[in-house]
């Protein structure tokens, strides 16, 4: 059974659609990357799992149930929201024994949380004066308090230093390994590539993509560029062969689906003029920014 | 739901505001009495009698009222305010037994400052009354109900604004309208409008007073107990529920 299921949500916040008839799953034991641009209704989507907030329609379960019907949830699930849930005034350890009291978890549990995050030192100090980072982490020792299955995590890179996102990836690997599901979203694909297995890809509240992270990478585009006098002639002698061919300037050609082998073959076959040929591999990001119809936007 | 109100007690506890309420119960009433007992006999001020404590007792009636009310204010909109309450859900998603929690921990820590409060009352008062050769009996069963209907009063407040609160959502909204109608204007203005002087006694404010000013043409003490606790009860229940139904973003 898929630990996360979700299944034509929607949610509806006045005049603006966040989620449109949202479907993904995600197997028990999978690390699962939930990307997609700043509003494209990543949080809304996690809220609407976590029961926090209402869908308009569909359903959103975890362990084949509404989070709100989980028996024991802070046992079964630990989440990472924003970064503000903290009471200024309340040390760091006081929030999680309080939160491990109205779960029935053993509040000494707090103490091994702090530890888990680094937090140990800071424990006895008022959350009030904690860096971003430091609340990062707090929310992390609040999602593990009750040693849960599945975990959720939003943008838990937000705030952290290098050291900290480094940090960060060792910690989902390590619980990756346990057997614990996790979804972390994330706007950058390559905050979280390096750690994750499978990836769902929103944009605008739809879908995108869900596949394997393998299987995104192949799906990269390899593309050759050409400087050439005779821009016409090479192409249409590479889209006979196949090729996917782009005038890109008036002695300039994108050619993809060729190798630069093949594409000089081509060309010294029909005694073409080559200037410059340069093979070009299109990275994750750009994969990724392609797939959210956002690339323009961004260079 | 014992864990729920244990943790709701924990918050509180673990936050100064809650601690400094109260201990300035204990340490106001000691004060505030100190100065009622050396002010009396004085021209203008009422003489010290053999009821000199039934009316020591509710001294701090006011004040004592008007901290549970922010007490109870604050440990509802804070959570709001805050965002505590996306952890405080997350653990228990079934919010409306958290707001009941909530109500009773405001209700058990308004009960606490009233006890302190009036256990300052007895400290400070009985020593100095004997020195005064002025007998009080301590088993006067009039200071015992006094006692209790100040402590039923003080935890009803915390909940009234517990329940205003959840219902404003907005701490700053829930002080301002708290203060407003705990300073009386609003309720007699309202009792005033309608031309029914004898109304007030039922509106919330009126019928606390029943158990802060007894006699003074009030209701008796556990009808207005009774009164007060069900506007408590309502605002609560409407807090509860507007509560348990947003969209937490």
């Amino acid at each position: 059974m898929a630990a996360i299921s979700v299944q034509g949500l929607s949610k509806r916040f006045g005049e603006v659609l966040a989620v449109d008839q949202l479907d993904f799953q995600i197997d028990q034991g999978t690390v699962a990357g939930f990307l997609g641009p700043n509003g494209a209704g990543k949080t809304t989507t996690l809220r609407m799992l976590l029961g926090l907030v209402a869908p308009t329609a569909g359903t959103a379960t975890i362990a084949g149930r509404p989070y709100r019907e989980l028996p024991d949830p802070a046992r079964r699930v630990g989440a990472v929201l924003e970064a503000s849930g903290f009471h200024p005034g309340r040390s760091a350890r006081d929030h999680l024994r309080a939160l491990a009291v109205a779960a029935g978890i053993d509040p000494g549990r707090a103490d091994q949380t702090l530890e888990l995050t680094g937090l140990a030192a800071a424990g006895r100090r008022r959350v009030g004066g904690f860096s971003l980072g430091m609340r990062q982490r707090l929310g992390l020792a609040a999602a593990l308090l009750g040693d849960p299955e599945v975990l959720i995590l939003d943008e838990p890179a937000n705030g952290l230093d290098p050291e900290g996102v480094h940090w960060l990836r060792g910690l989902v690997r390590g619980l990756a390994d346990q057997g614990r599901t996790v979804l972390v979203s994330s706007h950058v694909l390559a905050e979280v590539a390096q750690t994750v297995d499978q990836v769902v890809i929103i944009d605008r509240g739809r879908l995108v993509a869900q596949s394997t992270l393998a299987a995104l990478t192949a799906g990269a585009d390899r593309t050759v560029r050409v400087r050439t006098p005779q821009p016409e002639a090479l192409r249409d002698l590479l889209v006979a062969r196949g090729a996917r061919v782009t005038l890109d300037g008036p002695d300039r050609l994108v050619v993809a689906g060729a190798s630069t082998e093949q594409v000089g073959q081509a060309a010294a076959a029909a005694g073409v003029v080559l200037h410059e040929m340069r093979f070009e591999r299109s990275n994750l990001e750009d994969v990724f920014l392609e797939l959210t119809g956002r690339k323009g936007e961004h260079s | 739901m014992t864990r729920l109100v244990h943790a709701e007690l924990v918050k509180l506890r673990t936050t100064r505001t809650a601690r400094a309420l109260l201990v300035l119960a204990a340490v106001g009433t000691a004060a505030l009495i100190a100065v009622v007992l050396l002010l009396a006999g004085r021209p203008g001020q009422p003489a010290l009698g053999e009821d000199a404590l039934r009316q020591l007792v509710l001294v701090p009636a006011q004040p004592l009222t008007l901290a549970a009310l922010i007490l109870g204010i604050l440990g509802m909109a804070g959570e709001l305010r805050y965002g505590t309450a996306t952890p405080t859900f997350l653990v228990t998603p079934h919010r409306g037994r958290v707001v009941v929690a909530k109500l009773a921990a405001a209700g058990l820590t308004g009960l606490a400052m009233a006890l302190a409060s009036s256990a300052a009352v007895l400290a400070v008062g009985l020593p100095w009354l004997r020195a005064k050769g002025i007998e009080v009996a301590v088993a006067d069963p009039g200071v015992a109900a006094r006692i209790a209907g100040l402590a039923v009063a003080v935890a009803l407040f915390a909940v009234a604004g517990t329940g205003l609160a959840a219902l404003l959502r907005n701490q700053v909204a829930a002080l301002v309208v708290g203060l407003l109608w705990w300073s009386q204007g609003v309720e007699r203005v309202l009792a005033g409008l309608l031309q029914q002087p004898g109304l007030e006694r039922w509106l919330p404010l009126g019928a606390a007073s029943a158990l802060t000013r007894p006699g003074d043409g009030s209701l008796p003490m556990w009808a207005g107990a009774l009164v007060f606790a069900a506007y408590g009860l309502v605002l609560a229940l409407l807090g509860a529920r507007l509560v348990a139904h947003r969209d937490l973003t």
